[in-house]
């Protein structure tokens, strides 16, 4: 019995050598300070750096006051269609080109993943910047090619007006990150084996009703996955809008989304002083808003798909 | 039969082929226009440089006005240093989860897998007022840390269930033969999970590199910037002078692209080798 | 009705070539198995045949009609794989109508519309369930099935297509021993009842003995033999053929022509340095030419008494029950086997003398074919069974 103690404690030791930095810089740099700016919203902050517990008053500041709530939910409606571009225009172009890619014997299939990923792997601000460029009514470069296609009028001031900012900011976000889509789907998709699309082309399928009625059903987990990430990383966005539009995320907050508009309450704009714990407040409701989604997708719906051994 | 089976290879090819256009031509655009001079840009940016049109005084311009060379030194050391931490120690942690049945050993790895989900920028507030009270703020080490613990979860996620695969034999062999915890991992575990290392490392690092947001709040200061950082101020500042944003978008893309098609077969090995699910 | 005619079939991949033209005639109704080791392009020629990869060059007819560019489902043709390929997210049930619901393009063309194509596929896969005995098992998964199941369930979405030819690519491997040789049974039975075409790849040469009509050796993208288990067995053409067929394997010993006659060859051994007399045409067969002379192990025996004699020094002894096989020394080269008595009382390290008769040993030349025999012995050719 003694000898089984001493091995036990000689393996905890172990453990514990291995668990103990990793769970220690997570701890300190990711979940206290997630837990703490929860707990910071509950507070008030003077100048001075006096705190005092205020309870609700923060959210019911934000939530009620009507210049409060109209950025709030003029950010939260934005963020929604920022997302909603995301999940209906990149994610089916990323499962398009996932689905053309993995078509048996393509030739150049390499080539072709290898450079439709390359704007993912650049920063957020040099994209921003190069879109922003491209679109200027100062270089003409836009009028120059929407002339190809036959528009003659030139390209209007996409990025300028408030109708079109925020869906071409959202299209040009879904022009970087197709490629991440396009590579979980990919991959899924190289997971079902060839035997069960050739069964199918023997029962008379054609790769078209193989790919909707066998693979897209196999693959749906991966789907729902792709789609909370993108639902994680839209309500976490940031540089894009920051890169191209400012903190402002003009004209007029018509690009603003939760992220910018976090930045702001944080560290003020214009006149507005910046304020940590309302800063504190709008990540918070930014933390719960992705909670929602995170856990609908973990208890809904994939608990109901039904993952399978191929 | 003879017709559609023709067409439909050529019609895959001619989507995949748009669809490439599509995604390179910007960058292609802005990377031959950083080399003409201004009237060059103006007059026809579609144009490639010629003999009168060539010009690198947008390159000139970025090199005089800016520390680039500092926003380099500075994204590399944070990339490659959070990297390293994350490998050594998020291997370390999967080893321990997949391997030493504890109490408490699922609520531990659930507890670290909280991370791949929720975002650490929503914790920003606490985070930096953190760093302020550790007296951290416009340092390098600042945005080590947080990026480890940025990224950890994901790393640990991955790296434990390779770990898992790994045949038990082997460690059993080594632990009749009286080779220590410590050596097992080092000696037989680290080199069996390589592949899995790299896809990590690649997971870890293209986040890092390209963040904005941390070397915004954390790390602000011209001598800290990062290339991300720098960039964003620079343009800023000379919003105006085409060449100077040109070029210097140039400089910040050129260096990514020859690494991305140096590492491309081995990253996107990683990304579809089954690691991630 | 299906006769298929494969004339100069060939596959290459890029620069590569796979098969180098293939010819061979399946009769309708006949259960034809291509055997071969691995990598020999028989399975790739089970592709080509259903129509999963484009044939290179060569004619591919079914019926008489060229199907090269013909889908699989249009060539009527279908197949089990190895892996079963049963698609993981369908029930039994639809596992098997998934062929049938496909529409216009599904084997029974316009047919299928309306209401009564529902009832028309329920009662093609009651039918094909039944007599699979799958009746139980219609709403269940894959998943929830063992691997025989499996297996008749890959059969019955076969069946119920009602083609003209099966194709079976190795469909027992992934199937215990027990299992393997009830399922081969199965299958057997099921050829009688349905009085198709089948054809069915293997690289084991027992399943194709017991299975097949006709057998056709492929080796290295070429047919190495074609003909029946028993032709193949008493006449194989080539040393591959002798040597794929038959278990264990027949044994080879080199040799050199000392003499040339009409209807035989002395051949010097170099394994005892005997000379033999043997009864084969020598063709172009020379004297000094090497040859090699094959013997099946159950084609010896003990004793002196036969017109082929050996002695030897033996190895190992291995007690089967019913039969012994002794292994023989052979120097650097696989040991030579002679199957004995059960009762036999040879032991390890004896010394035995062996025998044969002249009209069961094959000579082969440089080439590695086979030099007709001139023996009449009935005991050693294939008997003709009335067809």
């Amino acid at each position: 019995m003694a000898l089984k103690n001493q091995r036990g404690s000689f393996f905890r030791t172990h453990i514990l050598v291995f668990l103990l930095p990793a769970a220690l810089i997570y701890t300190l740099f990711m979940i206290i300070p997630l837990i703490d700016t929860v707990r910071y919203s509950f507070y008030d902050e003077t100048a001075e750096g006096i705190t005092s517990f205020v309870g609700w008053d923060n959210y019911i500041l934000i939530l009620t006051d009507e210049r409060w709530w109209t950025d709030f939910s003029n950010a939260l409606e934005n963020n929604f269609i920022f997302f909603v571009i995301h999940m209906f225009v990149q994610n089916p172009i990323g499962l398009l080109l996932a689905a053309l890619l993995s078509l048996p014997r393509l030739k150049m299939a390499n080539s072709y993943r290898t450079l439709i990923f390359m704007p993912t792997m650049l920063s957020v601000v040099i994209i921003g910047f190069i879109w922003k460029l491209i679109l200027s009514p100062l270089w003409g470069v836009g009028d120059t090619l929407v002339g190809f296609v036959g528009m003659t009028d030139g390209l209007p001031a996409l990025l300028g007006e408030e109708s079109t900012a925020l869906i071409t900011l959202s299209f040009i976000s879904v022009w970087q990150f197709v490629g991440i889509p396009m590579m979980l789907i990919y991959a899924a998709l190289l997971n079902v084996p060839d035997d069960l699309v050739d069964a199918a082309i023997v029962d008379g399928a054609n790769q078209w009703t193989a790919f909707w009625r066998i693979k897209l059903p196999l693959i749906l987990p991966t789907i729902a996955m792709v789609s909370v990430l993108t639902f994680v990383a839209n309500f976490n966005a940031f540089d894009l809008i920051y890169a191209v539009k400012g903190a402002l995320a003009g004209p007029n907050f018509e690009t603003d989304i939760m992220g910018t508009m976090f930045y702001r309450t944080f560290f003020g704009y214009q006149l507005q002083p910046g304020s940590a714990t309302l800063g504190a407040t709008v990540a918070s409701l930014m933390f719960l808003v992705i909670l929602c989604g995170v856990m609908l997708y973990l208890f809904v719906i994939q608990r109901r798909l039904q993952r399978y051994q191929l | 039969m003879k017709l559609s089976k023709r067409v439909g290879p050529l019609g895959v090819h001619a989507v995949l082929m748009c669809y490439t256009v599509i995604a390179l031509f910007p960058i292609y655009l802005v990377i031959m226009n950083s080399f003409k001079s201004k009237k060059g840009i103006f007059r026809d940016p579609l144009a490639f440089p010629t003999g009168t049109t060539f010009d690198l005084v947008g390159f000139e311009k970025v090199i005089a006005r800016s520390s680039f060379d500092v926003y380099f030194t500075n994204s590399i050391s944070v990339t490659v240093i959070s990297l390293v931490f994350v490998l050594l120690l998020g291997a370390m942690a999967a080893w321990a989860l997949a391997e030493y049945d504890f109490p408490g050993s699922d609520m531990m790895a659930l507890y670290l897998a909280i991370g791949i989900m929720i975002p650490i920028r929503l914790g920003s507030v606490s985070l930096l007022k953190m760093i302020v009270g550790m007296g951290l703020v416009n340092t390098l080490t600042a945005l080590v840390l947080v990026y480890t613990a940025q990224g950890l979860p994901l790393a640990i996620f991955i790296l434990r269930e390779f770990i898992a695969q790994i045949p038990n034999d082997l460690k059993e062999a080594a632990r009749c033969d009286g080779v220590s915890e410590y050596r097992i991992f080092w000696s037989i575990i680290l080199p069996l999970i390589r592949p899995a290392l790299a896809t990590v490392a690649v997971f870890t690092m293209i986040p890092i590199w390209n963040d904005l947001w941390f070397p915004l709040i954390l790390a602000p200061s011209q001598e800290t910037a990062t290339v991300t950082l720098g960039i964003q101020q620079f343009i800023g500042q000379y919003v105006t002078d085409w060449n100077a944003v040109l070029a210097s978008l140039t400089l910040a893309i050129v260096p990514i692209l020859i690494l991305y098609v140096i590492f491309s077969r081995q990253l996107i090995r990683g990304l579809t080798s089954g690691a991630v699910k | 009705m299906a006769d298929i005619k494969l004339s100069g079939i060939k596959k290459s991949y890029g620069k590569a070539e796979v098969l180098h033209g293939i010819d061979i005639d399946i009769k309708d109704g006949e259960f034809v198995v291509f055997v071969g080791p691995s990598g020999c392009g028989k399975s790739t020629l089970l592709r080509l045949i259903a129509g999963l990869e484009t044939i290179s060059d060569g004619d591919l007819q079914i019926d008489g009609e060229t199907v090269n560019d013909m889908t699989p489902s249009q060539r009527k043709i279908a197949m089990v794989f190895q892996s079963y390929a049963l698609y993981p997210h369908m029930t039994v049930y639809k596992n098997m109508a998934f062929g049938l619901t496909l529409g216009k393009k599904g084997p029974l063309g316009g047919l299928l519309g309306g209401g009564e194509n529902k009832k028309l596929i329920d009662e093609k896969v009651q039918k094909a369930a039944k007599s699979l005995k799958l009746e139980d098992y219609l709403h269940r998964y894959p998943r929830e099935l063992s691997g025989g199941q499996r297996q008749r369930v890959a059969i019955g979405r076969a069946i119920v297509r009602d083609p003209n030819v099966f194709l079976f690519d190795e469909p027992l491997s992934n199937l215990d021993a027990a299992l393997r040789v009830n399922t081969r049974l199965e299958i057997a039975k099921l050829h009688q009842d349905l009085e198709a075409t089948i054809i069915y790849v293997t690289h084991d040469q027992v399943e194709a003995m017991t299975l097949a009509d006709k057998i056709v050796v492929v080796n290295g993208g070429h047919v190495a033999q074609c003909g029946s288990p028993l032709e193949l067995y008493h006449h194989p053409a080539n040393k591959f053929v002798a040597g794929f067929i038959g278990s264990p394997s027949m044994n080879f010993l080199e040799g050199t022509t000392t003499a040339v006659h009409a209807g035989s060859l002395d051949v010097l051994l170099d394994y005892d340095n005997s000379t033999a007399s043997i009864p084969v045409h020598p063709d172009e067969t020379q004297i000094g030419d090497k040859v090699t002379i094959g013997i099946r192990p159950e084609h010896m025996k003990e004793g002196n008494d036969q017109s082929f004699k050996l002695s030897a020094k033996v190895n190992v002894v291995e007690r089967l029950g019913e039969a012994s096989y002794l292994y023989l020394e052979n120097g650097e080269n696989d040991p030579l086997c002679v199957k004995t008595d059960g009762h036999s009382i040879t032991k390890a390290g004896d010394k035995v003398e062996l025998c044969a008769d002249f009209s069961a040993v094959h000579v082969f030349n440089a080439e590695g074919n086979a030099l007709a025999r001139t023996t009449s012995d009935q005991k050693y050719i294939a008997p003709k069974l009335s067809a």
